[in-house]
């Protein structure tokens, strides 16, 4: 059951990531403006995707909650107890409800679309952190970590997301200096994004770890620290996009381009384990807490 | 320069953490876990780590038989929605064992188990 819950919560946080990053990408690229039937179809395709690894996820853990098999669980009705009495059900509904919501958007394509599509978007990530730790953290530090958490998932979403739509632009510029200007530019927006990523990654693991014993002698503080050396290879990857490749594309490099086109692909592949990762991370208790318990 | 490598360490995972999910802990009950009581309680009383779920969370209370003697009515402190709090039958001296599961707000559920012991008159509590 608990490795069903990490792939389930993986498949989630992938599809949703990748769909606000394709969205904010757009914005930052093309502008504001409706996007093209295309466009829209994609984002339609995502939406679907998302609720369905939601639906899922909805099904192994209302299984994992009520302590019974999959099976007994969907036809004992507990699917209608979670989602009319628990936390998690209302915040499930609220978030299936904007994603149909977008899927409807996204179909008639009225003016403002991407617009409304990115605040809805925000508002499932929001709802999202609320689902987990930064929902049940108490007091006024609550809000702060949720306001982190939304954050992180954002920033992580723009950077990660964004990757693949880059190696797309990337594949076939009309020119070196196109690509150089596609790359210059997504730079800064990966750096704004490091930057959002380093400071709520700050404010969340003061609230889940909180101390170094706590990180360095709990399975969540190592599974933390692995999480952590994916990271910085995907950072090391992306400052030499940024600090070698890029300028070499500017010197007219052709064989810079294609470099920069695999780190991007390779960066993705980073983004997806750290997913994978973040997905092991939501089934462990925070370190601080088996730090309280165990003192 | 060992503490500065932990320092430096415990700094760069500052970057690193995502969302993570609570999970119900047992923080103290009320008999207190493990202890020697003299006077029968009414209820038994448990405050979690987290806020928990009512629809998905229980304690039961048997006697050294294996019978139940709780009232099967848990339910949530109105005014804290991480304790928990079960009726009891009247009880006669000797050894209970509280069994408890739980739900927190961010659906990990977690179990446990404990023993206190209802003294006979006249002897002393502790714990």
């Amino acid at each position: 059951m608990a490795d069903a819950l990490m792939i389930v919560r993986a498949a989630y946080f992938a599809s949703v990531l990748q769909l606000f990053g394709l969205l904010v990408f757009g914005a930052v690229f093309s502008g504001w403006d409706n996007a093209l039937p295309r466009s829209r179809r994609i984002w339609r395709f995502l939406a679907v995707l998302v609720l369905g690894a939601m639906s899922v996820r909805l099904v192994v853990v209302s299984a994992a909650m009520s302590g019974m098999g999959v099976g007994r669980a969907v036809s004992q009705g507990t699917l209608g107890i979670v989602l009319a009495e628990t936390r998690f059900g209302h915040l499930w509904l609220a978030r299936a409800c904007l994603l149909l919501g977008v899927c409807i958007v996204s179909y008639m394509g009225i003016r403002g679309t991407r617009l409304v599509v990115i605040v809805a978007l925000t508002l499932v990530l929001a709802l999202t952190a609320a689902s987990g730790h930064a929902g049940a953290t108490p007091g006024p530090g609550g809000a702060v970590h949720l306001a982190a958490d939304t954050l992180h998932l954002c920033a992580a979403g723009v950077w990660i997301g964004g990757l693949l739509p880059l190696a797309q632009k990337l594949k076939s510029p009309d020119s070196l200096e196109q690509a150089y200007r596609t790359a210059r530019r997504f730079s800064v927006l990966g750096s704004l994004c490091v930057g959002a990523i380093l400071v709520s990654g700050s404010i969340n693991t003061w609230f889940l770890v909180g101390s170094l014993p706590a990180l360095v002698e709990t399975e969540y503080g190592h599974v933390l620290l692995i999480k952590l050396a994916v990271f910085a290879s995907l950072l090391s990857i992306a400052c030499l996009n940024r600090f070698s490749l890029t300028p070499r594309m500017q010197n007219g490099a052709t064989q810079a381009l294609t470099a920069l086109r695999r780190n991007v692909l390779l960066e993705a592949l980073l983004g997806l384990a750290i997913i994978v990762i973040v997905g092991k991370l939501g089934m462990l208790p925070p370190a601080h807490e088996i730090w309280t318990v165990r003192r | 320069m060992k503490r500065a490598f932990f320092v430096a360490l415990f700094v760069a995972c500052l970057a690193g953490a995502g969302q993570a999910q609570a999970h119900a802990f047992l923080v103290r009950s009320v008999p207190a876990v493990g202890s020697t009581i003299s006077a029968a309680p009414a209820e038994i009383s448990i405050w979690y780590t987290e806020e928990v779920e009512p629809a998905f969370s229980a304690i039961t209370v048997t006697n050294a038989a294996g019978h139940r003697v709780d009232q099967g009515n848990t339910h949530i402190d109105p005014a804290n929605s991480r304790l928990l709090h079960v009726s009891l039958k009247p009880l006669k001296p000797g050894t209970y064992t509280v069994h408890w599961y739980a739900v927190s707000v961010d659906t990990h559920r977690t179990m446990g188990n404990f023993t206190f012991t209802l003294a006979p008159s006249g002897k002393g509590a502790h714990g």
